[in-house]
């Protein structure tokens, strides 16, 4: 027994070593494998971790900001002291005075927006970040109350310096809101100069706010916006000294907040208290996810096509030897034995292929991590991959588990080769129907999937819904039991009739569950989110059944091809050959084609989906644009409407402006009712809010401006037909637009109930959603309002700059908002009519020349000094660059799945040259009948060609099946690309004569003598 | 047997050399003459350069020196392409190891030359499905090679060989894997083609009793020819 061990392991080192460059391709094809699954895994992570950091950054150390919400805090000592004295635990806390402002360089004309000035403590805890000079030299404190002895003297943050085209020395005037305490509470605007002593380098605090703050003492501000000494803007409280080494739980921080409020009595003297760090976290993970959706199932499909790859070629590594393995179990070894050392030859491979796989994942990931940078930061931050020892070390075990699992399939295969068979050069037939085994296994499938039947309705009381799912996780349990029952039925009809006929059985399966699912289920689900889990879902299991149908009659489906070929000018024989080749070894043919199949299904999907939105998105542009060409926004409110009056000032900019409407705009927050759950991030949020008369959109009956809503509570929604014609959606939306000026009030299932209902808000961005009850708050000590959203419009023009939710609300809510519209006295927004067509060039021109009445240097506003910074867009030119963001974030999508094209590409090529090998005594033959040399490149060539076409073809389907999907839930027109469809076309073919090339070459150079005695 | 010369060599020299002290002198200088109709046994030891000869005929290996006439025409001097060409038209191979395509049914494996020239596929196949007819295996047509017993793996790799009507036939031990009996049917079958069709057959063999079946042996020692052998009536 020893003796036998010793000599297989004998043998294997030696054919190891004789086979050295067969077992260097293999290890390429790992590594290559491998390398997808590193390089998606590492862009993943750096793009969650570089994007998160990007958001918390700009904070500093901070945990949770105790705010006046723009009025100030009063007795603020006394807070902190109160802080200080009770249980909290923080490592610092602070005051500042801080303003978002308009800065203005007079000389030059530069202006930016949103800059904020803010004064500080000179004895600031350290925590909240030191001042240093661009040189990285630290700024004392000394010096800082020299160059804050004046009252206008600031150092700026280095990243304005470039934008505002300044130096040291030059004045630049911002304009700034002062509290005006006498009489009503109001804010009064007014330009104030400021002169640069010097500009902060990006460490300590000139990083915060990105880098764009005016900095100066906490006196100087509060003198300049009229604070007294015992009022701040700010009270910042870091839990933890450095977030890097110690971090701060979310809930933690989230506790202390509650804490805080209670301490400090915030609801009665009108403060807001917020877990910053924690909220800002948990809304980019929110956003992330989003993306992240599609990076995972772009890099699942990815890692899949890599998994294909390597069962692929260890495969081969079987396959080739199986004479070898013919005598060695004549010789006396034990299958067993022979599983071992197959798998210890997986082992090594592994090993050798992770490690060379990281490396070549880190090359991948710099590139798509680069890419992230150019389409998400637009090249303002660029990104490094993020490798840490722990994802190495993930990712080489992951690397050596699956090039390992890979293994154990064919080792398997290897141990039950029939040494008759080999021996005597003949292959046994196989039986047509599976053993009795499986007739166990299929009805283990079927009762397993009525079990998920049963546990669904037990836990969901649903079955089969065909008006929709509520959450995902229902809708995959159908799905898995459906999967599972038919699954079952399929194995038990291998067992009866033919294994061809469970192949086709569990091939359908996955084909007709996604496809029954997209028809029936996908356009009625009722959250959109989870509409794209189960996408994705779909596409996963909709490549898989294609996969396998073709895989299952692939002899089939190569006999068409070759009588189809037999029509072309191809030699008849090379036709021949081909496509029995294919056939012959269809468990490799198939895993080559499905390589192509998935990668394609992506890269034609995203193509599909890219043309479809963007179609649809222009198309309806104007329709959704509720005929406001041109919108414009106000940092502040203009101060001396007597100078000019912002609606006529707009209108008399240009001829062709035909109406302009101010909206009274300004800042709320709202927060989440127990009981009442919806997906926000936090449980308080900041909302911008318009004010909406009835003459706001409305002129009689008329509507000047005609928003179309695009969901509704469920009185509306019952009826509701999202298909018909556009006449139909206006006035679906007017009957909509009445009940909310007539101030109706529904219930909690969305239905009219004036007595118990909600009063109404629209929601004017995705975040809040109709039906959605929540806290509705003023600023100071009012009582919220519960109001409820009755219906979203989602392309309300100001929705495009804002972050944050939007709401439309009418006058009745004033008594709690008095204080918030002392911040805003006056419009800051304004929607404009022209004469213009909807998309042309003009209106953008338009729009220029409004921000030039507001901001340019020649503006009466900026000679009175009573400028506002205006920002004007064309509603078209918006949508162009909202169209061109999703465009760009796409073709990111497309490199990454184009890595699997080409790794899926090189790894062709190896298996192609590892086929050559093989065939060896074939091309000998075939040489030896008549076969000429391009004859024989011709056959190996096409193999490959018609696997890669297949690919193509499925990738083709599947997309057309998706893309389908896609723009049936959102009503769109699909648009099928057909020009990138057809480079798609060219590129397939070109990388698939490439890959064919260099096997092509190689089988061509082999002598007919040799190979005809040739025996592996 | 007509008087017609179908293959002739002169001077036919093979070396195998990786380098000069490695150099294998395999055939040394064979003059061979085979007319039209004729059967031929080539016989020797192991390693005497029967197959090399077999290879050199067959034009699947270049000659060191020495010429080579099959039907008029000096193999020894065309170029890959024009060699490919005329073996596919003039040449059909018969080897020990049947040498079928195990991926291929029996007509397809013996129709494979016929699809390599102008002819239709539905005459191609119409063809092959005659010889394999003649051959006895009627029946059989869209077996596959493991579906079949070894004589008539021969018997399709004969139909392949005969389907392109060569000048010639070169079989490299064509029964070596065959039991007595049916390495006995098989060359009764290449004597009864060899009759009715005047079709000319070159056998390397062991077996005495395969050489037997043919008009003439020509046996070879050391690569040189020792005996031409005499032609039977």
């Amino acid at each position: 027994m020893v003796t036998i061990m010793n000599y297989i392991t004998n043998l294997f080192r030696k054919t190891f070593k004789r086979r050295l460059g067969k077992n260097i391709g293999t290890l390429i094809a790992i590594s290559l494998g491998v390398s997808l699954m590193v390089g998606v895994q590492i862009t993943i992570t750096s793009f969650t971790e570089e994007a998160l950091d990007f958001f918390v950054e700009a904070i500093g150390e901070n945990d949770i900001i105790i705010s006046g919400f723009g009025f100030p805090i009063e007795n603020y000592s006394a807070i902190i002291d109160q802080i200080n004295s009770s249980e909290i635990e923080f490592a610092a806390i602070n005051a500042r005075v801080m303003q978002e402002v308009a800065v203005y360089n007079l000389e030059t004309g530069d202006l930016e927006k949103g800059i904020n000035v803010v004064g500080v403590e000179l004895d600031e805890d350290p925590v909240f970040g030191k001042f240093y000079y661009e040189n990285e030299t630290e700024i004392s404190q000394s010096q800082l109350t020299n160059y804050f002895t004046n009252e206008s003297h600031v150092l700026l943050g280095s990243e304005l310096q470039e934008d505002l085209n300044v130096t040291i020395g030059s004045i630049i005037k911002i304009r700034i809101a002062e509290l005006n305490t006498t009489g009503t509470l109001r804010y009064e605007y007014k330009t104030y100069d400021m002169k640069i002593i010097d500009f902060i380098g990006d460490l300590g605090k000139g990083k915060q706010f990105g880098g764009r703050a005016i900095w100066t003492s906490i006196d100087n501000v509060r003198s300049i916006v009229g604070y007294s000494s015992n009022e701040c803007s700010d009270i910042n409280i870091a839990l933890s000294a450095n977030h890097e080494e110690n971090p701060i739980e979310n809930e933690y921080a989230k506790q202390v907040e509650e804490e805080l409020k209670i301490l400090i009595d915030a609801e009665a003297k009108g403060l807001i208290v917020i877990a910053f760090r924690a909220l800002i976290l948990e809304a980019s993970e929110e956003i992330l996810g989003d993306v992240l959706i599609a990076f995972n199932l772009f890099g699942a499909l990815i890692i899949f096509a890599g998994i294909l790859l390597l069962v692929n070629i260890q495969l081969i590594q079987v396959e080739d030897r199986i004479q070898q393995l013919g005598i060695l179990r004549a010789i006396g070894s034990k299958r067993k034995e022979i599983v071992q050392l197959f798998l210890i030859e997986s082992t090594v491979l592994g090993i050798f292929g992770s490690f060379l796989g990281v490396a070549g994942g880190y090359g991948m990931s710099v590139f798509l991590v680069y890419q992230i940078g150019q389409t998400f930061f637009e090249g303002f931050i660029i990104l490094q991959p993020t490798v840490t020892f722990g994802a190495v070390t993930y990712s080489i075990v992951l690397g050596l588990i699956l090039s390992v699992g890979a293994g154990v399939f064919p080792a398997i295969r290897a141990a039950r080769v029939d040494v008759i068979e080999v021996i005597r050069g003949i292959k046994k037939v196989k039986p047509k129907r599976t053993g009795s085994f499986s007739l166990g296994l299929g009805l283990t499938f079927i009762v397993g999937g009525i079990g998920i039947y049963v546990s669904q309705y037990l836990v969901y009381g649903s079955f089969f819904v065909p008006d929709g799912w509520d959450t995902s996780l229902e809708q995959w349990m159908f799905m898995g039991a459906t999967g599972a029952f038919f699954i079952g039925v399929s194995i038990l009809l291998g067992y009866l009739f033919s294994k061809k006929i469970m192949g086709n059985g569990i091939g359908l399966t996955f084909m007709g569950i996604a496809v029954v699912m997209l028809l029936f289920s996908l356009p009625s689900l009722k959250e959109v989110t989870e509409n794209t889990r189960i996408i994705a879902t779909l596409a996963v299991v909709l490549a898989l059944g294609s996969i396998i149908v073709v895989g299952v009659n692939l002899s089939t489906v190569t006999n068409s091809l070759r009588d189809l070929l037999y029509k072309t000018r191809l030699k008849k024989g090379v036709s021949l050959i081909s496509s029995k080749y294919m056939t012959s070894k269809s468990t490799r043919s198939t895993l080559t084609f499905g390589i192509f199949a998935l990668v394609l299904t992506m890269n034609i999907f995203a193509g599909i989906y890219q043309a479809t939105y963007s179609y649809n998105t222009l198309e309806s542009a104007e329709f959704f644009s509720g005929g406001a060409a041109i919108f414009v926004e106000l940092d502040t409110p203009v101060a001396n409407s007597s100078l000019v009056d912002p609606e006529v000032g707009i209108k008399s900019v240009h001829e062709n402006i035909t109406y302009v409407k101010g909206i009274n705009s300004t800042i709320v927050y709202i927060t989440t009712i127990e009981g009442y759950d919806f997906e926000i991030p936090s449980e308080i949020l900041p909302a911008g809010i318009d004010l909406i008369y009835n003459n706001t959109f409305k002129n009689g009956t008329d509507y000047t401006f005609d928003f179309i809503f695009e969901q509704s509570v469920n009185q509306f929604t019952n009826e509701y037909k999202p298909a018909a014609s556009e006449a139909y959606q206006r006035e679906y939306s007017h009957t909509i637009w009445d009940f909310f000026y007539n101030r109706t009030k529904f219930n909690i299932d969305g239905y009219i109930d004036n007595e118990n209902g909600y009063e109404t808000v629209i929601s004017t961005t995705p975040i809040l959603r109709p039906g959605d009850i929540f806290n509705f708050h003023g600023l100071g000590p009012y009582s919220p309002r519960q109001v409820m959203v009755i219906a979203s419009i989602m392309q309300y023009p100001f929705s495009f700059e804002s972050r944050l939710p939007g709401l439309l609300i009418t006058p009745d809510f004033m008594p709690i908002l008095r204080e918030n519209f002392a911040l805003y006295p006056d419009y800051t927004r304004f929607l404009v009519k022209t004469t213009e067509d909807f998309r042309d060039n003009k209106n953008y021109e338009i729009s220029e020349e409004i921000e030039e009445f507001f901001n340019g240097i020649n503006s009466t506003f900026v000679k009175n000094e009573d400028f506002v910074a205006a920002d004007a867009d064309a509603y078209w030119d918006e949508m162009l660059q909202l169209v061109d963001f999703q465009v760009k974030t796409f073709a990111f999508l497309e490199y990454f799945v184009g890595f699997g094209l080409v790794v899926g590409a090189l790894g062709m090529i190896i298996i192609a040259m590892r086929n050559v090998s093989e065939r060896r005594r074939e091309i000998g033959m075939m040489r030896a009948i008549g076969f000429k040399k391009r004859q024989i490149i011709g056959s190996i060539m096409l193999e490959l060609f018609i696997l890669a076409i297949l690919g193509l073809l499925m990738g083709f389907i599947n997309s057309l099946v998706l893309g389908w999907a896609f723009s049936n839930i959102y009503s769109w027109r699909l648009v099928v690309p057909i020009t990138k469809l057809l480079l798609y076309t060219g590129i397939m073919v070109g990388i698939a004569l490439a890959a064919s090339i260099l096997p092509g070459i190689r089988s061509s150079q082999i002598t007919p003598a040799e190979a005809i005695r040739y025996v592996g | 047997m007509s008087d017609e010369i179908v293959l002739k060599t002169n001077n036919l020299h093979k070396i195998y050399a990786e380098d000069s002290s490695m150099e294998v002198h395999a055939l040394k200088g064979l003059d061979i003459e085979i007319k039209k109709g004729e059967m031929v046994a080539i016989m020797g030891p192991s390693g005497c350069g029967k197959t090399t000869l077999l290879n050199l005929l067959g034009g699947i290996d270049q000659p060191t020196k020495g010429e080579i006439f099959i039907q008029g025409q000096d193999i020894s001097e065309l170029a890959d392409i024009e060699m490919t060409e005329f073996r596919l038209h003039n040449i059909g191979y018969i080897f020990q190891l049947f040498n079928l395509f195990e991926f291929l049914s029996a007509l397809d494996n013996t129709v494979l030359p016929l699809l390599l020239t102008n002819t239709t596929r539905l005459e191609a196949e119409e063809e092959a499905k005659m010889m394999l007819r003649q051959m006895g295996l009627g029946d059989k047509i869209f077996h596959l090679p493991n579906e079949l017993s070894g004589g008539e793996q021969q018997r399709v790799a004969v139909s392949r060989a005969l389907l392109m009507n060569p000048a010639i036939i070169l079989g490299d031990e064509p029964t070596g894997d065959l039991d007595r009996d049916t390495s006995t049917e098989i060359m009764n079958l290449f004597v009864s083609i060899n009759e009715n069709y005047q079709q000319t057959f070159l056998v390397v063999t062991h077996s005495e009793h395969i050489a037997s079946f043919c008009h003439r042996t020509i046996r070879i020692v050391d690569g040189e020819i020792v005996d031409s052998g005499v032609v039977k009536k």
